[in-house]
């Protein structure tokens, strides 16, 4: 189902990058900051123009196209600093992100609103069952801004899934968000998984990476340096050099305390 | 004393309009629009000009303004709308009073608006109307006035439903983060291109009731004054609010009006016209600090931040 080639010249934060993710698995994106992986993110989603390269997503290319339209394809980001609508509602937001709705059009309002009610009926239904399953069903009419951090979170992935994605890439999902709230949303992104869902996501919580990616990709300065099983890449020299510098014995030593679930780079 | 009611009303029906506009671009969709004044003047332009050089009837005049205002509305955003906050709010500034000096002094632009010497003779037909309308028991500001409210009102209901409607949804997402909403698949400049344009087609009728107002055009009559009106109406009100613009438009004018009650015996006339100045500069500080978000704004809304 998906097929995404990346390769990229010129660009200095992705410097030739070449990868492929495969549909129906969870591949972690990791690497030393500044490495590019949020770059990367934003290049694939249309928020930046690549220099040179290609993309493709599902068969087609997607070079170069806007980010509203990489979004309706089915390729849906969320963001490293949440962007909730803060001064709409819980279920605002979720409503506002169902596609193809026929009352984003100007003037429908005046001309067709039984079309409309319809419509805002059903996407209101499944809005309200995400909603549910995410635990934020009693938040429904407060404005976004009065989440908690993990709420926010949890109310981006929900209004992502709005959008019926084929693939999600999740930019540092488990940043400022408690233990509980973080188990949680790792729960719904596997369930989610085994309905056939691809997801990306750039994680600096090694633990969170080795449990529940199939595949990591490791990029340093812009560059794919290896990928992977969470245990081959464990192994790598080169992820090692990346995060540690190149060094004696001790470093490897450092890397393993790392890899065991310590923070990876300094954050947090 | 009903003279003065007609006055206020009048004046502020047209304001309530061009607030409304304002409204739709700044306190639905966030955009900082401070040159809605060319919006307002390309309006009454188009019409004075299509009914005095062309001599087209009035209903044809009114569409032609409207037509008119809503590509230069579209014309305006196509560069414009690249930029955001600050930006925007400088570049629409300038489109204003380049527009104005245009109209003042342009050169072939002045065959048509007839620069500083203004326009006039434009307004007999709209006024002849009214008996055709079955208004002919109406004195002509009477009649004014009731034009001028039943398009407020119009305008009013047209702009409730598209705001409430899904349209209305994707704009106020642009105004919380305009990036959230590239990534949920919208088309971010189509909408605020649509926006824009809408509201300067408000901007663009409430021009031509204005140049019924005040009989005779000149290009001293859209000093950037009046964007910067319609701002204080707006923050009066309520930005983002549906009833805000015509709310704060009435108590902004009534004020503003109010200084001819005062007795010549203490202030003369020349000196209460700059009192009205001081009492819109002390009204736009009162705003900010008692009340931020206005009279019909929710608090809540005004301190939560994104």
């Amino acid at each position: 189902m998906d097929d995404l080639q990346l390769s990229f010249g010129g660009l200095k934060a992705v410097d030739g990058a070449n990868l492929e993710i495969e549909p129906g698995k969870i591949t972690a994106l990791i690497g030393p900051n500044g490495a590019g992986k949020t770059t990367l993110f934003n290049v694939v989603t249309g928020f930046y123009k690549a220099d040179g390269g290609s993309i493709s997503f599902d068969g087609n290319s997607i070079m170069g196209k806007n980010p509203h339209s990489v979004a309706k394809r089915g390729l849906v980001r969320t963001f490293q600093l949440t962007k909730s609508l803060g001064r709409m509602s819980v279920l605002e937001n979720m409503m506002v992100a169902a596609p193809s709705q026929a009352g984003e059009k100007l003037f429908a309002a005046w001309f067709v609103p039984w079309v409309i009610n319809r419509q805002e009926k059903q996407n209101r239904q499944k809005a309200i069952e995400l909603l549910e399953l995410f635990n934020l069903i009693e938040k429904k009419d407060d404005y976004a801004a009065t989440l908690s951090g993990g709420q926010r979170k949890l109310l981006e992935l929900a209004r992502a899934l709005m959008m019926e994605p084929k693939m999600i890439l999740l930019d540092e999902p488990m940043a400022g968000i408690n233990p509980t709230l973080g188990a949680r949303l790792l729960e719904h992104v596997g369930e989610l998984r085994d309905k056939g869902m691809t997801f990306v996501l750039v994680e600096h919580d090694m633990d969170v990476v080795m449990r529940v990616s199939e595949h990591v990709i490791v990029m340093a300065n812009g560059k794919v340096i290896t990928q992977g099983s969470a245990d081959e890449v464990r192994q790598n020299q080169e992820v090692i050099d990346a995060y540690l510098g190149t060094g004696g014995g001790a470093v490897e030593e450092a890397l393993d305390e790392v890899m065991e679930g310590k923070p990876a780079d300094g954050r947090e | 004393m009903i003279a003065y009611f007609q006055t206020v009303l009048i004046t502020a029906g047209i304001f309530a309009l061009l607030a409304q506009g304002l409204n739709l671009h700044r306190g639905y969709t966030g955009l900082l629009n401070f040159g809605h004044v060319a919006f307002f003047a390309i309006g009454s332009y188009t019409m004075a000009i299509m009914v005095t050089q062309f001599e087209f009837g009035f209903f044809t005049s009114f569409i032609g303004a409207i037509v008119a205002a809503t590509i230069f509305g579209v014309i305006v955003a196509l560069p414009a709308i690249r930029l955001r906050t600050d930006y925007l709010a400088i570049v629409t500034i300038t489109i204003g009073e380049i527009f104005r000096l245009v109209i003042q002094s342009g050169p072939g632009v002045t065959e048509l608006t007839r620069g500083p010497r203004g326009i006039r003779g434009y307004s007999n037909e709209f006024f002849f109307l009214r008996e055709d309308l079955g208004l002919g028991f109406l004195d002509p500001q009477m009649y004014l006035l009731a034009i001028v409210w039943t398009a407020v009102i119009v305008v009013g209901v047209l702009l409730f439903f598209l705001l409430r409607s899904p349209w209305g949804r994707v704009l106020k997402g642009i105004r919380e983060d305009e990036d959230a909403m590239r990534a949920l698949g919208k088309n971010v400049t189509s909408y605020k291109i649509q926006s824009f344009a809408i509201g300067a087609a408000i901007a663009g009728l409430a021009g031509v009731l204005f140049a019924m107002d005040i009989g005779s055009l000149s290009p001293v009559a859209y000093l950037p004054l009046i964007t910067f009106q319609a701002w204080t109406i707006m923050m009066l009100g309520g930005m983002g609010t549906h009833f805000g613009p015509i709310i704060g438009s009435i108590i902004f004018w009534s004020i503003f009006n109010g200084t001819l009650f005062i007795p010549d015996s203490i202030v003369s006339g020349a000196e209460a016209a700059y009192l009205r100045q001081i009492g819109v500069g002390a009204l736009i500080m009162l705003i900010i600090i008692l009340r931020p978000q206005g009279i019909l704004g929710s608090r809540e809304e005004m301190v939560l931040d994104k």
